[in-house]
């Protein structure tokens, strides 16, 4: 296949998945307005969730076989893989807890995402197409699903303050009808951070394998740096056990506070590109 | 076949007259038994709740239908010793409202409380009865299927069912928004007057970790307590209670707060627990507004909660024409059900004279065909009438409620059918 058919291929499978996430943002935002809080009650629709993750999957899979690593060389991959971990951490998340209620904004920002990716696999170039070895793969292929947990730790984490807030000045509107609680929220924000925090430690332990005197000036970016201490700061979060109100809040604080770098490290790979790269 | 109704419902008839006319199990099956055997009616649902005493019935026409109503009705006033007012008059209703009317019951539509739940279990119970007494026929069944199916349809596709409409309710919903539910939580009433009786109301048969009532007369607080399963304590015990409560609800009728924010700030060193929930009912205030400032403190006072109700009635009220498009196609799909039955008979009689025509035909040919090749031709027959009538009759059973009043004589004209035969299976 010549470089222009490939790349029309490559627009046309992704901007394909990213029409699937828009219409599961629809299809769970009419969920959320028949009060269908628990994923039993409509599984139709997570059926649909699930069918756009495996078909997800399988394009991943299957540029992972094309460039023999895990695809994350390019920031049209490196973005839709993001966009699929985050879609399937909180699947998961709504599996394990049985609330729903937040589901759209997670898919809302793997929407964004997988949007991201659309445009730019636009500008795709033969550069574009390289090759990671395994312990790479795994270095980025964890780093990405801490960074999704961390995004999905935010997510939780501003929800959680919006609807505290919202209690406590007696506002019964929009996000007290439509989100599940405080409690639930709490529990999904503990458990978004303690998945990021194992991940990310599997991905710094994989970078010490890969620093040597050569390169580490090359392999060290910014986003490193922010990733370092996200990572400290989400171990101390998921090691605190939830054992009062105040400690909720300051994990939430934290959580959002994370979730504002991995916007930073969003912007700093759309710009400049993975520094491993 | 038609269906009616009787119905004497709240919107009409005051509480007095209503526990007359109220059933207990037990008597409905003997009623609706005797429904069976003095008017052969094998089609009956009796839906007697608090609020209404409703009987739907299918009979095979309008005089019997209304005559059963009205000597049903003549008896109750007889046996229970009352007399309904000449005006507004009791409700015996048609076939077209009878059949809207167990949808909108079904649905909540016609409840006290728009869009209460409670009512879709109660007609559920109903044909349990109906079945007991052997008046289940196949119409009132199917009715009542449908029922409950529009019913269910109007709580998951409209928020007719959403929200609390009660103060003491509406407490009880921002506890479970804050702590995800109530069967964990360490709950304190203090004040032993009504509206602490009505918290307890809602509270009961859910389950919850502790529940404590605190009063300064013991008296009537132990009467509570024993009627609800709770512990007592006294007003001294109140700051105890606030360390090991997740929710507190106050409503003690005092002149002066009774939880103050000194008595918060010394115990909240002590208190190990997540976020308090105070909720004061009272009037005078229990509980200092300034509370509400803390940070692990949820403070909701009566204006507070009777906001969220409000907002919650005027979701439901907004709620009610969705609610009634659902009542529409579903009334409209039993109606069409209720035709097609009606048709089954001609359809039957149709199929019948094919067949007939057929085997005259194959028996001028007996003596002619082999065995083999004779059954050859009677399945081949067989399958070209089936073929034939298969999609007519379904397209008749579909469109029955539009076809004309004389359909049958048209249908003897189309087939040359036994017009007489036709009727007396009709």
């Amino acid at each position: 296949m010549d470089l222009e058919s490939y790349g029309v291929a490559t627009n046309i499978v992704v901007i394909l998945l990213t029409v699937f996430y828009g219409s599961l943002i629809t299809s769970e935002f009419r969920a959320l307005r028949s009060g269908n809080l628990n994923p039993e009650a409509s599984r139709d629709s997570l059926s649909w969730l699930q069918l756009a993750l495996v078909v997800h999957l399988v394009v991943i899979v299957i540029r992972g076989f094309e460039v023999g690593s895990c695809p994350v060389a390019s920031r049209w991959e490196a973005f839709s893989l993001l966009a699929f971990l985050i879609a399937s951490l909180q699947w998961v998340l709504v599996v394990l807890s049985k609330d729903r209620s937040t589901l759209i904004f997670g898919l809302g920002f793997a929407f964004l995402l997988q949007l991201g990716s659309a445009s730019f696999s636009l500008t795709l170039e033969s550069g574009d197409v390289s090759k990671l070895d395994a312990i790479r793969s795994l270095h980025a292929f964890s780093a990405l699903l801490g960074v999704a947990g961390v995004a999905i730790a935010g997510i939780h984490g501003i929800l959680w303050m919006l609807l505290r807030s919202s209690i406590k000045r007696g506002n019964f509107g929009l996000l007290f009808n439509n989100l599940s609680s405080l409690e639930s929220l709490s529990k999904l924000l503990r458990t978004a951070t303690s998945i990021s925090a194992i991940t990310l430690t599997i991905s710094l332990a994989s970078a010490f394998l890969l620093v040597d005197e050569q390169n580490i000036n090359r392999s060290l970016g910014y986003e490193s740096y922010i990733t370092v201490f996200v990572w400290l700061v989400f171990t101390v979060l998921a090691l605190v056990p939830r054992s009062n109100h105040s400690v909720t809040v300051w994990r939430t604080l934290f959580s959002i506070g994370g979730f504002v770098l991995v916007l930073f490290v969003l912007l700093w790979i759309s710009v400049f590109g993975f520094h491993s790269v | 076949m038609k269906i009616f109704s009787l119905t004497l419902c709240h919107k009409v008839f005051p509480i007095e007259l209503r526990e007359k006319i109220a059933f207990k199990d037990a008597d409905a099956i003997s009623f609706l038994s005797g429904l069976k055997e003095e008017h052969e009616i094998k089609n009956a649902l009796l839906v007697s709740t608090c609020n209404r005493t409703e009987l739907f019935i299918a009979a095979e026409n309008v005089h019997q239908g209304l005559k059963t109503l009205e000597q049903v009705l003549d008896v109750w006033e007889r046996e229970r010793n009352f007399k309904l007012p000449i005006c507004p008059p009791p409700n015996i209703i048609d076939h077209y409202s009878s059949v809207e009317r167990l949808l909108r019951v079904t649905s909540g539509l016609e409840s006290q409380i728009v869009g209460e739940s409670e009512i879709q279990g109660q007609v559920r119970t109903a044909m349990d009865l109906s079945a007991e007494a052997g008046v289940n026929g196949q119409v009132i069944l199917k009715l009542w299927e449908k029922a409950l199916r529009c019913g269910k349809r109007v709580r998951s596709e409209t928020p007719l069912g959403d929200g609390a409409l009660s103060v003491a309710y509406g407490a009880l919903e921002v506890a479970r928004k804050i702590f995800g539910g109530i069967s964990n939580l360490d709950i304190t009433i203090v004040g032993a007057g009504e509206v602490s009786e009505l918290v307890l109301q809602n509270l009961q048969g859910q389950d919850r970790k502790s529940l404590k009532i605190l009063n300064r007369s013991k008296e009537r607080a132990e009467h509570l307590a024993r009627s609800y399963s709770a512990d007592l304590g006294g007003l001294e015990d109140l700051p105890s209670a606030l360390i090991n409560s997740d929710l507190v609800i106050a409503s003690t009728g005092a002149s002066d707060p009774v939880i103050t924010r000194q008595m918060i700030k010394d115990i909240s060193s002590k208190r190990k627990k997540g976020a308090l929930l105070l909720v004061d009912l009272g009037l005078p205030r229990d509980i200092e507004p300034t509370i509400g400032n803390l940070a692990d403190i949820f403070l909701f006072n009566l204006d507070d909660l009777a906001r969220l109700v409000e907002g919650n009635l005027t979701a439901r009220r907004q709620a009610i024409p969705e609610a009634e498009e659902i009542v529409k196609h579903e009334l409209t799909q039993f109606e069409s059900w209720l035709e097609s039955r009606r048709l089954e008979p001609a359809i039957r009689s149709l199929r019948s004279a094919l067949d007939n025509a057929c085997q005259r035909e194959l028996s001028h040919l007996r003596e002619e065909l082999s065995d083999e090749d004779f059954n050859r031709m009677e399945s081949l027959l067989r399958k070209v009438v089936n073929r034939m009538l298969h999609k007519s009759t379904n397209e008749i059973r579909q469109s029955s409620t539009e076809l004309e009043r004389n359909f049958l004589s048209r249908l003897e004209s189309f087939f040359q059918l036994d017009a007489s035969g036709l009727e007396d299976q009709q």
